[in-house]
């Protein structure tokens, strides 16, 4: 089994001519050990694509509203084509070298997104006080311990 | 309090650098050294460890500032030179960290990371890098030269005019213009047809906008290809015990998760965009 590790930011790049911002998105495999996985020197971590950035919208009108439903929709179009190769390999396996001079039937499996709140918020389509792993709504957030104690009590 | 090394005489006045040198110079002692250094059996070896951590001096990761005898300096330094090539072994990899318990049982998904075959011309490839490291540039004078030239980014009239002005001696060097230089130079990273760019487009209903990608398995095919990497790479799922039987979490492989994906049925399997 190979677990895919994904990376990815919103990077400025200038903001003098014209906005222009870089989206990678990075990729490494979970079977390296995390010592040579993590050491910048390793060239564990392969560039795996740069996404399209959407325009920036001004305010927030009924029309951008609907632009921004568009820009979320278009974003898992291209993630979906990004990851198409995967779809039968999952499944199926793929035969892959490998350095010891063997061929194994490798699966390669998608574990992690590494990235931070608004990256997390862009790519789930979610508001910016959500939280992208727990279905808590943005207002119940933190409250765990009081809601705990109501249920003793009733 | 300089301690002295139990087993060359060296003496060292800080723990970092001890430790380190224990490391680097006595590596096939790891497992015993680590063992003792978690469960000091006599006093006299706590009595050592807590002078040291008593010296508050910032620990040092380098293995220069022992102290020794003059005569025997220059000595023992040839004879720690030999040995720190040694230590690069996968098993002592997770045992240089004192603070990661050794494991003293592991168990492991039967069937899991079992080869299927041999890799075509595997070993002529192995054998080509061990006989022509530089390849496929013809020496390390030519790949040192040229690396240097992309690294200060020297334009490439300036590279060709350095080459026809004749400086320096250009017949073990093996290239002769920038064009040759760039022609060896696609030929450096002989899994480089794995990562090629693609270039999609985007429609948003207003405009059209490029993106680039790579194939994501190819990727991952050449992460897996790279000989670099032979003996960092796990291929199954191995849960890792103590002595007391406790599980230890430390690499991936060693996670609950990549054993609760290898037992799903594969028609499970699924690919979920993010």
């Amino acid at each position: 089994m190979v677990p895919i590790i994904r990376m990815s930011d919103q990077r400025n790049l200038t903001n003098f001519s014209g906005d222009k911002k870089a989206w990678p998105v990075y990729m490494t495999i979970g079977n390296l050990l995390l010592t040579i996985r993590n050491r910048p020197g390793s060239m564990a971590i392969r560039l795996l694509g740069l996404l399209p950035i959407p325009p920036k919208l001004a305010t927030s009108s009924r029309a951008d509203k609907l632009q921004r439903l568009i820009n979320a929709d278009t974003l898992r179009g291209v993630f979906e084509l990004i990851f198409a190769p995967l779809n039968g390999a999952a499944r199926e396996g793929a035969p892959i070298d490998c350095p010891d001079g063997k061929i194994r039937r490798c699966f390669p499996i998608m574990s992690r997104w590494i990235a931070d709140q608004m990256e997390n918020v862009t790519l789930h389509g979610i508001k910016s006080n959500a939280c992208p792993k727990s279905e808590v709504p943005p207002e119940e957030r933190a409250k765990h311990f009081s809601r705990t104690r109501e249920s003793f009590d009733a | 309090m300089p301690v002295k090394c139990a087993f060359c005489g060296q003496r060292y006045e800080r723990a970092g650098a001890y430790e380190t040198h224990l490391r680097s110079a006595h590596a096939n002692l790891d497992i015993v050294l680590s063992s003792t250094i978690r469960n000091p059996p006599a006093d006299v070896l706590t009595h050592r460890w807590t002078d040291l951590s008593d010296a508050n001096e910032p620990i040092e990761l380098s293995d220069s500032d022992y102290e020794s005898d003059p005569a025997g300096d220059t000595a023992s330094s040839e004879r720690d030179a030999p040995d720190n090539t040694l230590r690069r072994e996968p098993e002592t990899e997770v045992l240089e960290d004192n603070t990661y318990p050794v494991a003293a049982e592991l168990e492991d998904y039967p069937g899991a990371g079992e080869a299927s075959g041999e890799v075509k011309d595997h070993k002529e490839e192995c054998r080509d890098v061990c006989e022509n490291p530089w390849a496929p540039l013809a020496s390390a004078q030519g790949f040192k030269l040229g690396s240097w030239f992309i690294e200060s980014k020297v334009s490439k009239t300036r590279i060709n005019d350095y080459v026809s002005n004749g400086i320096g001696n250009w017949t073990s060097v093996g290239y002769s213009s920038m064009h040759t230089l760039e022609n060896l130079l696609r030929h450096l990273d002989p899994y480089s047809p794995y990562v090629q760019w693609l270039e999609g487009h985007m429609e948003d209903g207003q405009r059209t906008l490029p993106f680039f990608y790579r194939n994501v398995l190819d990727c991952v095919r050449y992460l897996l290809r790279q000989i670099a990497y032979r003996d960092d790479l796990v291929y199954a799922h191995r849960r890792e015990y103590d002595q007391s039987r406790q599980r230890i979490y430390a690499e991936m492989h060693t996670s609950d998760w990549w054993w609760d994906v290898q037992v799903l049925p594969r028609s499970l399997f699924y690919v979920k965009a993010y």
